[in-house]
């Protein structure tokens, strides 16, 4: 009973920044009417207008590396999916900075440009928006449509040639069935991703959603004008969802023949062109930059040590509280019944909700409810558990999902109380899920821009917060140490859950 | 009170439908009770109630004396000892052989013995992944054993098993219950494992406990058709009451097993072994015959009913032929299907 209470507690966070939100907005000038105001209708446009702009180029551009990565005999084809996948571990604000920093007239490739007589470019607006976003989120449309193609019978391929069609046609004959519902949900996980990001238009100075709020919020200081715009953008999230349907990409997995393998011939090298020249602008380029940065900046290990230990401390305060709050939505969703599932999806919207919103919820309900905690860690903690918790969460049900009842009902027989069996049984063997949730709380909180921007206690810094900070104030060389350290983080992250995720196969 | 394990009445309901119908059974201290019954005849339920794992309607349910089952009171199950071997095994896949065993156990100095009873010893360290579904079984039948529990439960311990495995295992296990002088009770829906297991057979269908005694008796004088046809193979005949209180059949006329039915055509049932080849019996034709190896399964048909017979060693008759048979012994007679 108090682990359900617990969890019903952790679901119900979710709805205290929104009310929050909805009271602070209903009280500004024009009450919650002001929302239809046309300028509020100019922003849905241009945030509504990058977000389809990025869902269509991101998901085109996906599902076609998708098909040389998986239905084509590419040479060194093993190479190309972590290669087409390694922008993940660079947040899109991170490729951002590296775009504006390397281009910049003392940048390695605005001295470059200088050097071929063409004139500084400044990375800015809705294009270099798009390309960025676009960069940084072919890998999330990529990676439903690689796996829906990979579960594609090639002996429907064959049939196709048998029944005669031509081989192109054959191609697309065995890749049609699959590829309507993968391409959705990458399209509807990359509009959500790109409505709700700020650090990215931010740094390019485009004027969608998120840095308007932001703007209001910071520079305005318009709590009221905030907490509308921060409600259309809620808004306009739940709408990509409901109008796509849900996110979830569940392909039935089929009886197989052989894999689908479309011989390319000659053209098989000329197939690697647009997977390198992806890998090049993606992740070569940002990489490049940032580490000449770094070369040519001695002090920025300084503003490093400071940043590291920053993001250390926000992380040791917000891992507990968030990792024993994912392992008590995990049992209560993977054992309740239907109430419990029901609970695990209200947590998840947390997931689905911008940090931005999250936080600026939060600190318009510490100031209205508990003043003295405004400045403190409440907020903060607060708001990353609403957005990470999600995370935990499903990285503990993996775990918990192949632990089967008899095995705590053995240890019931074998003299264990309930208590006793979570304990010496349970947990044990979660241990893993439990520790991976861990490690993508730490390394989401150091990743978190704008609820950290937003309502980090004052004095406090994470490596996100520092790498913001260094562009603002152009100090690029300051910005290279911690992007780079974000990179190497996520990657590291990536691959010890791709290895886990093979060991767990192979048993 | 000598009796271990006693259900009085003992109901379970799963929402509207009742899973588990007005069942009493006792089984004595040191006894093994099999309970035998096709999937969903409540049987596993049964046994999950007997563990605490389930919460009972109506009735009551003792252990070792004490009451630990009534609609009111649910004695937890970490506090009733009782034994229970999973369908799955259970094993806990992050502990050891040895560190399995030693879960529930109340005195670790006989964990040696017990690894040696289910002949562990060499593999005490192993993980439980690395067991072969033999070992395994034998570990879940140890880590029960080890806590000296009042009664061990057993859930088809062989239905995830290879059926070369089954019967050395079955031997094993029945050898290890009863070096323990173990009270046991057996879930299966294999006849011939719960006679061979148990020397108490209780048969279950859709919840109702349909007749209960030795396995010899459930074999010999099933109380209904359907638990006939559920503890072996049959032969079913048409018949009819004689005067005499016999019943004829197109083979002959055959003494009644029990009190003759209150009809005059009846459907007379037989074993297989009970058809034998006899020069003065009735000829029927041969159908199909199936060699295997220690007898021979032969179908022979007689004015259009088929009947399966088992013949010892090799029958010479070939398909087509006729051949003399006679029923050897009495016979059961039911109403009529």
């Amino acid at each position: 009973m108090p682990t359900a209470l617990a969890a019903i507690g952790i679901a119900a966070l979710v709805a205290i920044p929104i009310g929050y939100l909805a009271i602070r907005a209903a009280e500004g000038r024009g009450g919650l009417g002001a929302i239809l105001e046309p300028s509020f209708g100019w922003l849905v446009v241009r945030s509504l207008g990058l977000g389809l702009t990025v869902g269509v180029i991101a998901t085109a551009l996906a599902l076609g590396l998708a098909v040389l990565v998986e239905a084509v005999d590419l040479p060194l084809r093993r190479l190309a999916t972590p290669l087409v996948v390694m922008p993940l571990a660079i947040p899109s604000y991170v490729a951002a900075s590296a775009y504006v920093a390397g281009l910049s007239p003392l940048g390695p490739f605005g001295q470059l440009l200088a050097g071929l007589g063409v004139g500084p470019v400044f990375p800015e607006g809705f294009t270099w928006s798009v390309f960025v976003l676009v960069t940084s989120t072919v890998p999330l449309a990529f990676l439903p449509l690689r796996a829906a193609i990979a579960r594609v019978d090639g002996d429907l391929y064959d049939a196709a040639r048998t029944l005669g069609c031509s081989r192109t046609r054959a191609l697309a004959t065995a890749l049609r069935p699959v590829l309507g519902r993968a391409a959705r949900s990458g399209f509807v996980i990359v509009v959500l991703y790109t409505i709700a990001e700020l650090g990215t238009v931010a740094i390019l100075r485009y004027d969608a959603l998120p840095r308007v709020i932001y703007h209001q919020f910071l520079s305005a200081f318009d709590r009221a004008a905030a907490a509308r715009s921060a409600l259309v953008l809620v808004a306009l999230v739940l709408l990509v969802i409901v109008v796509a349907g849900g996110t979830s990409a569940r392909t039935r997995a089929g009886d197989r023949g052989r894999p689908l393998r479309y011989h390319l011939g000659r053209a098989r090298f000329l197939a690697l062109v647009p997977i390198a020249g992806y890998v090049l602008v993606a992740t070569i380029v940002p990489l490049l930059s940032l580490v000449a940065w770094l070369v040519k900046t001695p002090s920025s290990g300084l503003a490093l040590g400071r940043a590291v230990t920053g993001s250390l401390h926000a992380a040791a305060i917000v891992v507990v509280p968030s990792v024993v709050g994912a392992v008590i939505v995990a049992v209560v969703a993977e054992r309740g019944g239907r109430a419990g599932r029901t609970l695990g999806r209200i947590v998840d919207v947390g997931f689905a909700l911008p940090g931005l919103v999250v936080a600026l919820g939060l600190s318009v309900a510490a100031l209205r409810a508990m003043p003295s905690l405004y400045h403190g860690w409440v907020p903060y903690v607060l708001a990353m558990m609403i957005l990470f918790v999600p995370l935990g969460v499903a990285a503990i049900r993996g775990s918990l999902a192949s632990v089967p009842p008899s095995l705590e009902e053995a240890a019931r027989t074998l003299g264990a109380s309930r208590r006793q069996a979570f304990w010496r049984v349970t947990l044990p063997i979660v241990r893993p899920g439990v520790l991976a949730a861990a490690a993508l709380v730490v390394i989401s909180t150091a990743k978190e821009l704008g609820a950290s921007l937003l309502i980090l206690p004052p004095g406090e810094t994470t490596l996100a917060v520092q790498l913001w900070d260094a562009i603002e104030e152009a100090r690029y060389g300051h910005a290279a140490a911690p992007a780079l350290l974000l990179i190497a983080l996520a990657a590291i992250a990536s691959f010890a859950i791709e290895r886990r995720g093979m060991k767990e196969a192979a048993r | 009170m000598s009796d271990d394990v006693v259900l009085e009445g003992v109901t379970k309901r799963f929402g509207a439908r009742t899973v588990v119908s007005d069942v009493s059974v006792r089984v004595a201290r040191g006894g093994v009770l099999a309970v035998l019954g096709p999937s969903g005849s409540g049987k596993s339920t049964t046994l999950r109630l007997i563990a605490g794992l389930e919460s009972l309607d109506e009735g009551r349910i003792l252990l070792a004396g004490n009451v630990v089952s009534t609609p009111e009171l649910l004695v937890p199950p970490e506090r009733r000892r009782v034994g229970f071997v999973f369908q799955s095994f259970a094993l806990f896949p992050h502990l050891s052989v040895e560190e399995n065993i030693a879960f529930g156990a109340r005195d670790r100095g006989r964990l040696g013995e017990l690894l040696e009873l289910v002949r562990l010893t060499p593999r005490r360290a192993a993980r439980v992944h690395t067991l072969s579904g033999g070992e395994q079984q034998r570990v879940a039948l140890a880590r029960a054993l080890a806590m000296d529990p009042s009664v061990v439960l057993l859930d088809e311990p062989f239905a995830n098993l290879d059926a070369s495995l089954r019967r050395h295992l079955r031997d094993e296990i029945s050898f290890a219950l009863r070096a323990r002088e173990a009270t046991a009770i057996l879930v299966t829906h294999d006849a011939s494992e719960a006679f061979a297991l148990a020397d108490h057979v209780a048969v279950m269908s859709e919840g109702e406990l349909l007749q209960h005694g030795t396995p010899e008796d459930v074999y010999a004088r099933p109380a209904t058709l359907e638990i006939a046809t559920r503890t072996g193979e049959v032969v079913r005949l048409a018949g009819t009451l004689t005067a005499r209180g016999t019943v004829a059949t197109c083979l002959g006329e055959h003494e009644i097993i029990g009190p003759a039915p209150a009809y005059r055509h009846v459907t007379v049932v037989a074993r297989p072994e009970q058809l034998v080849v006899d020069p003065g019996g009735t000829p029927v034709r041969v159908q199909r015959r199936v060699f295997e190896g220690a007898s021979t399964s032969v179908t022979v048909e007689i004015d259009g009913e088929v009947l399966l017979m088992r013949a010892a060693g090799v029958l010479v008759a070939a398909p087509g032929e006729q051949v003399p048979i006679s029923v050897r012994g009495p016979v059961l007679a039911f109403a009529p299907a």
